[in-house]
């Protein structure tokens, strides 16, 4: 029973899963939507290690994404959105940190480095060369003994000794590596249990997939699964097998259109395919409306853009949310083209 | 001799290894806040109770808390009863963070409320505009609107005996 819960808790968010790049974010100008990028992509996610901000599934990197959006909307320049950033949060915003008095050493230390190294080489290089020419008496130790095996494996054994105590006192054997699902349990507002349960429970569809392949409904199951758990390019591979065992509604080709646009983070020619064969089944097909006309103005074309969704918000009910989505992100590529 | 020298490597080794030794498996000190020292950036949120708009400008001239909430927040919970406890001689405003009205309602009903006003952040601008990484977080806000102290985290009773209530009363 609870096995049934689960699935049908994720069928039900397999229709809407919380995504790092979502292109219903972005801004219907390509060259704005571009600048946003490059700039997200140099923003450290506050809450997570050595994530930019467009990597991000976290809802606080989702929500600078579209303050640096909408700053980049209003007019300002590159510099001054991640200043005002920088601002509020510090250099650490910056994934890579700027060059000032502080961070001096930090830029510094490789090429301080490299000039101490090639220092000390040519040193050994001349004495070397001097021993050659006979005219060693001038090196007091040059005749000393060369550091000998014992000595060097002494060494190594004194380092081992030392990393195997340094593991002892701070590693953490026993600890597993699952740190993805206490943040997938966060993101979904579930319980890590939950997380836990679907995730085995993935792993057997995909256990009973192997001995029965044409199984469609198993391959569709999957699909939304891996959907649910953020897993695009393995969801769009199940449910493009589902798709050719049979199963086929306009739904399950969003989904799969939707999930390799995640997966390549933009609308390439295989998402382009599944949207249109969604659009054959049924014309009003919100999803694949929208992410046309995405498509259309990552080509560069806003105009092709905004006359399909426009076409497209018509066909939607009255007062449907994506009816409305569909007619602002019209309204913004129009305004963005009336602009000279 | 000379051959001291040959341990110079082991030696800078076994220092390097006591440095990261010391640093690693500390907690990450939470990151001081560039906003210490400068104005609160100005916020205007509806409020979370009754009509019109919970505004940074209406609090200018007194000391005040501005705690940063949800109630999605674990820590939140943990961190309340002190907040009621300071309420008691504090002014104390709240940002309900990402979180629906009905539900900060519920959550304040059930727990006491500590705020003199609540205002609803639902989409993380003003949040974002504090410089906030997380809930919960506390601003100590002077008379003159600058920040005196931020912290990042659960206040405890110690943290608002021995740090944030004389530092309120020393803004006074």
């Amino acid at each position: 029973m609870i096995r049934a819960a689960l699935l049908a808790l994720a069928l039900a968010f397999a229709a809407a899963p919380a995504l790092a790049f979502d292109p219903a974010e972005s801004l219907a100008d390509p060259v704005l939507e571009t600048r946003a990028r490059s700039i997200g992509e140099g923003l450290r996610c506050v809450v997570c290690q050595n994530q930019s901000i467009e990597e991000s599934n976290a809802d606080l990197a989702r929500a600078m994404r579209g303050l640096v959006r909408e700053r980049l909307a209003a007019g300002d320049s590159d510099g001054e959105v991640i200043a005002a950033l920088e601002a509020r949060y510090g250099d650490f915003i910056r994934l890579m940190p700027p060059l000032k008095a502080a961070t001096l050493l930090l830029w510094a230390a490789p090429a301080l480095l490299l000039a101490a190294g090639v220092a000390a080489w040519r040193r050994s290089f001349r004495i070397r060369a001097a021993v050659a020419e006979g005219a060693a008496p001038a090196v007091a130790d040059a005749d000393e003994p060369r550091p000998g095996a014992g000595l060097l494996a002494g060494g190594a054994a004194l380092a081992a000794v030392l990393a195997a105590l340094a593991y002892v006192s701070l590693g953490h054997p026993g600890v597993p590596d699952q740190p993805i699902r206490p943040r997938l349990a966060e993101r979904l507002g579930v319980s890590e249990a939950a997380i836990a349960d679907m995730q085995a429970m993935t792993a057997e569809i995909e256990a009973r997939l192997q001995t029965h392949p044409d199984d469609a409904r198993g391959w569709l199951m999957l699909g939304r699964a891996d959907r649910y758990l953020g897993r695009h390019a393995e969801a769009a591979a199940a449910l493009r097998r589902a798709l050719t065992l049979g199963e086929a509604d306009a739904d399950i080709l969003a989904d799969l259109g939707e999930s390799l646009a995640i997966r390549d983070r933009r609308v390439g020619d295989e998402a382009e395919a599944a949207f249109r064969a969604a659009l054959e089944i049924d014309p009003a097909a919100p999803r694949a409306v929208f992410y046309l006309g995405v498509a259309r103005a990552e080509a560069g074309d806003l105009a092709a853009a905004a006359a399909l969704w426009r076409e497209g918000a018509a066909l939607q009910p009255p007062d449907s949310p994506w009816r409305r989505r569909l007619v602002g992100h019209a309204e913004r590529a129009e305004a963005a083209l009336s602009k000279p | 001799m000379r051959r001291w020298r040959l341990w110079l490597p082991l030696a800078a080794f076994a220092a390097l290894l006591a440095v990261v030794g010391f640093r690693v498996g500390k907690p990450e000190a939470p990151l001081p806040s560039p906003l210490v020292g400068k104005p609160l950036p100005a916020f205007s949120l509806p409020l979370l109770e009754g009509e019109g708009r919970l505004n940074s400008a209406d609090f200018a001239g007194r000391a005040v808390l501005v705690n940063v909430f949800g109630s999605w927040c674990v820590a939140c919970v943990e961190e309340h009863p002190v907040l009621l406890e300071a309420a008691r001689s504090a002014e104390i405003v709240g940002i309900a963070w990402r979180d629906k009205p009905e539900d900060t309602r519920a959550w304040l009903a059930k727990r006491g409320n500590p705020y003199r006003a609540v205002g609803v952040d639902a989409d993380s601008r003003a949040v974002l505009d504090l410089g906030v990484t997380g809930a919960p977080e506390t601003f100590v806000v002077g008379p003159d609107g600058r920040v005196a102290f931020k912290l990042t985290g659960v206040m405890t009773p110690e943290i608002w005996r021995d740090r944030i209530r004389p530092l309120l009363e020393s803004l006074k």
